[in-house]
């Protein structure tokens, strides 16, 4: 069973670096905001790959990999909100999104500052887990409502949602019970479903770069007249009014 | 079987089971959301289609209107016109040289009047398929001309003010916007009893904006689109396919004061394709 798990890591650390190698390689379809910030990402995501595996089987320093895996969450809250509040249109909902980063920034220095540096401490994980599940329940709230010519399925962004959304919550459950128990065999099943997770988020990524992203552009009935352009004024105006 | 034989059984089988469920709740939400959004683009096909129709019907509206316009043409030429020429034609007969001076006189001043007649009837179906002051003097001129006309009648109240006309539109541009007018203050005068007519016009970019008041019984957006799909309201037909020619766009609506209608036509600077 060892054996096989360690495969099953070897794997699942591989297939984090499948995504920046499928933006280097369809860079040209990157063209919006939204996906440039999934590039950042996914650079940030293949270096933690590289120093947590070098940290964890190099070095074999645990309080280093939880110190860069403290640190990647803070990085990948902040990106996923900023990749998020430039795919969403809700002017209000992109504030929260934008804005709640920094709490959860706070929330990780005093995590970082007060928790053990040999143990790991989920809440940060939790908070992020459960506030982007909702978030992105709302994107596909957004997107039922929003009228396009295109179907959904065809855009990039799209799909690193549906990534993302699998990712979110198919590990919203391993983080809540990562501390609860120190049993090997429960670590184990814990491990196992996280590496499965993992894996099919990183090939939806990957399958997210066969659509093509096509920017949307808005129609609307109704005239966009300048407010200061006179045309409301009239001589018989004055005698209605 | 292999995560309930685990001896934390518990918290593995809840994880387990919460995994599964959040994962088959997610799955869930992704295909509902594919599904709808197919369905909306299906319903939009659909009004596409309908669009498609409806842009038939404005050009069949178009062509019956033209016909309708020739028949009346055919009709003043037919009815008036040729009549008159013929009663000329009858003073001035072969016997007018066998007639004794006075009576010549007389025929050949009834022959003349009769023709002063013929020739401004013609001028006057001349005038009224190509406006002589919007061909030599503008879309400025000539609206100014028919809301002076509409004034002048005593009826009701209609003026007519360009605030920044300084780029004129192309003359086939010009007679469109025109005939549109024309529409519009036909209309208005004929179903909406109002006590005014306004026109105000105005240029953003390049844009060029109209924009009628009135404080009649008028329509909105939502009626013009109705109105527009029907089989009557042929006049809206025609707006609708010379706003298309032009590229612009049309906007009715009640003022939030709720005492006069506005109707803003919005037509780009650029010739027509």
């Amino acid at each position: 069973m060892t054996v096989i798990q360690n495969y099953l890591g070897y794997i699942t650390f591989s297939t984090e670096i499948l995504p920046l190698i499928f933006c280097i390689f369809f860079y040209k379809k990157l063209n919006t905001k939204a996906l440039k910030v999934f590039f950042v990402y996914s650079i940030i995501l293949a270096l933690f790959v590289i120093l947590a595996t070098t940290a964890l089987y190099v070095f074999e320093s645990k309080p280093n990999y939880l110190l860069l895996v403290k640190l990647y969450n803070t990085s990948e809250y902040c990106l996923f909100a900023t990749f998020l509040f430039y795919l969403l249109n809700n002017n209000l909902v992109k504030k929260i999104i934008i804005y709640s980063t920094i709490p959860f920034v706070i929330i990780s220095l005093i995590n970082l500052l007060i928790s053990s540096k040999s143990n790991f401490s989920n809440y940060p994980s939790l908070i992020e887990f459960l506030a982007f599940i909702i978030f992105l329940i709302y994107f596909f709230y957004e997107r039922m409502n929003v009228i396009v010519e295109y179907p959904l399925y065809q855009s990039i962004s799209f799909w690193i949602c549906v990534g993302l959304f699998i990712y979110f919550t198919g590990n919203f459950f391993f983080f809540l019970f990562i501390t609860s128990s120190k049993d090997k065999h429960f670590l184990e099943q814990m491990r196992l479903i996280y590496a499965v997770v993992t894996i099919c988020k990183n090939i939806v990524l990957c399958i997210a770069f066969s659509s093509n992203e096509k920017i949307e552009e808005p129609s609307d009935k109704s005239l966009f007249i300048p407010t200061d352009l006179d045309l409301d004024n009239f001589p018989s105006k004055n005698n209605l009014n | 079987m292999f995560f309930l034989q685990a001896d934390t059984s518990g918290i593995s089988r809840l994880m387990f089971i919460g995994t599964l469920g959040m994962l088959t709740l997610a799955i869930g939400i992704i295909v509902f959301v594919i599904f709808h959004q197919r369905k909306v683009i299906r319903y939009q096909l659909q009004m596409k289609k309908l669009e498609a129709e409806k842009q038939q019907i404005l050009l069949n509206a178009s062509i019956r209107f033209q016909e309708e316009e020739r028949q009346r043409i055919a009709a003043d030429l037919h009815d008036d016109a040729g009549p008159l020429l013929a009663t000329a034609r009858l003073y001035l007969n072969e016997n007018l040289v066998n007639q004794e001076k006075a009576q010549q006189l007389q025929s050949i001043f009834s022959a003349k009047q009769i023709i002063d007649d013929a020739i401004l009837l013609i001028r006057n179906i001349s005038h009224s398929l190509m406006p002589p002051t919007l061909k030599n003097f503008g879309l400025e001129s000539a609206t100014t001309d028919l809301f002076q006309k509409i004034s002048g009648s005593g009826t009701l109240n209609a003026s007519a003010r360009f605030h920044d006309y300084r780029e004129r539109l192309k003359v086939d541009q010009e007679l469109l916007v025109f005939r549109i007018l024309q529409e519009l203050v036909n209309n208005i005068i004929k179903h909406s009893n109002a006590g005014f007519i306004h026109l105000t016009q105005n240029a953003n970019g390049n844009n060029l904006y109209l924009r009628l008041h009135h404080d009649g019984k008028g329509i909105v957006q939502s009626e013009f689109d109705k109105l527009n799909h029907s089989a009557t309201g042929l006049g809206l037909k025609n707006i609708a396919s010379r706003m298309k020619v032009l590229n612009g766009r049309i906007f009715f609506e009640i003022d939030p004061s709720q005492t006069y209608y506005k109707v803003t036509l919005e037509v780009p600077k650029t010739p027509i394709v």
